[in-house]
């Protein structure tokens, strides 16, 4: 068997001439492939069209993000200014704490214009309404609030360890121990060694 | 030599200034008239790509044959392979000639095909391969002998080529097919290959090598 048979054998394998109507079936595909005279591709409404359907609103909402970080007030809504919230309803009544004279050594209940503003919002607003339990464990609070003396330390003070009241155990008392001699027999007497 | 481009005239003329595209392998570049038409196709003319379509229709699906080897299915890798070509022309930069890129497009859509048949060996190996002499075409190549002994030897020796080639490995027969039809030149299958061209003039030589051994092999069988 010659190259040349093979060759012929391996050529009749792929010698099979195209339909007579491919090419214009070919051309017909094209046509329905999606393609404007321009070349360019019409918009589609496949994954294309979604993915812009999805990226505007979520490009709007990041540049709205963006600009509301800047410019807080953007987004701010009525009754809200900036970062500062008025709320109608207080949540505890500072009113004796900013009535508490301020002492020397004692730690203060908020500093400069924090304290101003706590102190001036709760004056504008209403009395709680409390009932008598917990008005009565308000009062209590307060009270032991205003009795810690906070920069103040207390001298602890102790008893000698040999006092009577002292909780220690009392002293161990070591009994010296007594040793006595044996008697020993002297060497040689009663019992020999022999061996 | 240099040839002297002097003479060119015409539309399509090409000039000294005018450079050929250059691939690994040397300028293979398209002939002027193909290149206007890849031009204008590229600039969205439809007409000069329905032109590119008439002129290399033929030899795209010949290519789809030689990896499917079923009509039927190089038919519609054909069509894929256009209408690919279509969408990506704009990305064709002229490193090798049209006809070779269009044909490493069709070459990747049929070895894509080829993969996603199920069992794709069993059906290759018994399309259109029946043993009834009538639609087997194997007649074409035997010679006329008056003696209808030794017509039925010759039939029974294409035979055996034929199944042995069948019998390559895919890389081997892919390679020995292509080479083989004659339409494709040694540096545009390498391209389709995308292997070296000594890798191809191994293959086609190993191929052939093989086959002949086998049909050694049968020979000595009883």
């Amino acid at each position: 068997m010659s190259i040349h048979d093979i060759d012929r054998v391996a050529r009749h394998l792929v010698d099979t001439e195209p339909p007579p109507n491919l090419e214009t079936r070919i051309l017909a595909r094209l046509d329905a492939a999606g393609r404007d005279a321009t070349g360019q591709e019409r918009p589609s409404e496949g994954w294309t069209w979604w993915m812009w359907r999805a990226a505007l609103p979520a490009a709007l909402a990041t540049i709205a993000i963006v600009m509301g970080t800047r410019n807080p007030k953007i987004l701010a809504p009525n009754g809200v200014q900036g970062t500062e919230v008025l709320s109608p309803q207080p949540v505890a009544d500072f009113s004796r704490i900013a009535k508490l004279e301020p002492q020397p050594g004692r730690a203060s209940v908020g500093t400069g214009k924090a304290a101003e503003g706590i102190s001036t919002r709760t004056s504008d607003t209403t009395e709680p309404r409390l009932s008598s339990e917990e008005a009565a464990w308000m009062d209590r609070r307060i009270l032991m609030l205003a009795a810690v003396e906070a920069l103040r330390v207390e001298h602890l003070s102790f008893d000698p360890l040999n006092s009577a009241g002292s909780t220690q155990p009392e002293a161990l008392a070591i009994t010296p121990l007594i040793m006595t001699p044996l008697p020993l027999e002297p060497l040689g007497s009663g019992r020999h060694n022999d061996r | 030599m240099v040839p002297s481009f002097a003479a060119s005239t015409g539309p399509f003329a090409v000039t000294p200034d005018t450079e050929l595209p250059v691939s690994e392998y040397g300028r293979v570049g398209d002939p002027p008239e193909v290149r206007a038409l890849v031009a204008a196709a590229q600039a969205g003319d439809r007409s000069a790509f329905d032109d590119l379509v008439t002129r290399y229709h033929r030899a795209v699906f010949r290519t789809a044959m030689a990896a499917l080897q079923r009509p039927e299915d190089a038919d519609n890798t054909t069509q894929d392979a256009f209408v690919l070509a279509w969408r990506k022309i704009s990305a064709f930069r002229g490193d090798s000639s049209f006809k070779t890129w269009l044909l490493t497009i069709v070459w990747r859509q049929a070895l894509d095909r080829r993969r996603a048949r199920a069992r794709w060996w069993q059906r290759s190996t018994t399309v259109s391969r029946s043993d009834d002499p009538s639609d087997d075409g194997l007649d074409r190549l035997v010679s006329h002998e008056a003696d209808p002994e030794r017509h039925a030897a010759a039939r029974h020796r294409v035979r055996q080529v034929r199944d042995a080639i069948t019998r390559l490995s895919p890389k081997l027969r892919d390679t020995l097919l292509l080479a083989s039809d004659g339409e494709y030149s040694y540096e545009e299958i390498a391209e389709m290959l995308g292997v070296p061209l000594g890798t191809v003039k191994w293959r086609v030589s190993e191929a052939r090598k093989l086959v002949q051994q086998r049909c050694e092999q049968s020979k000595e069988k009883p």
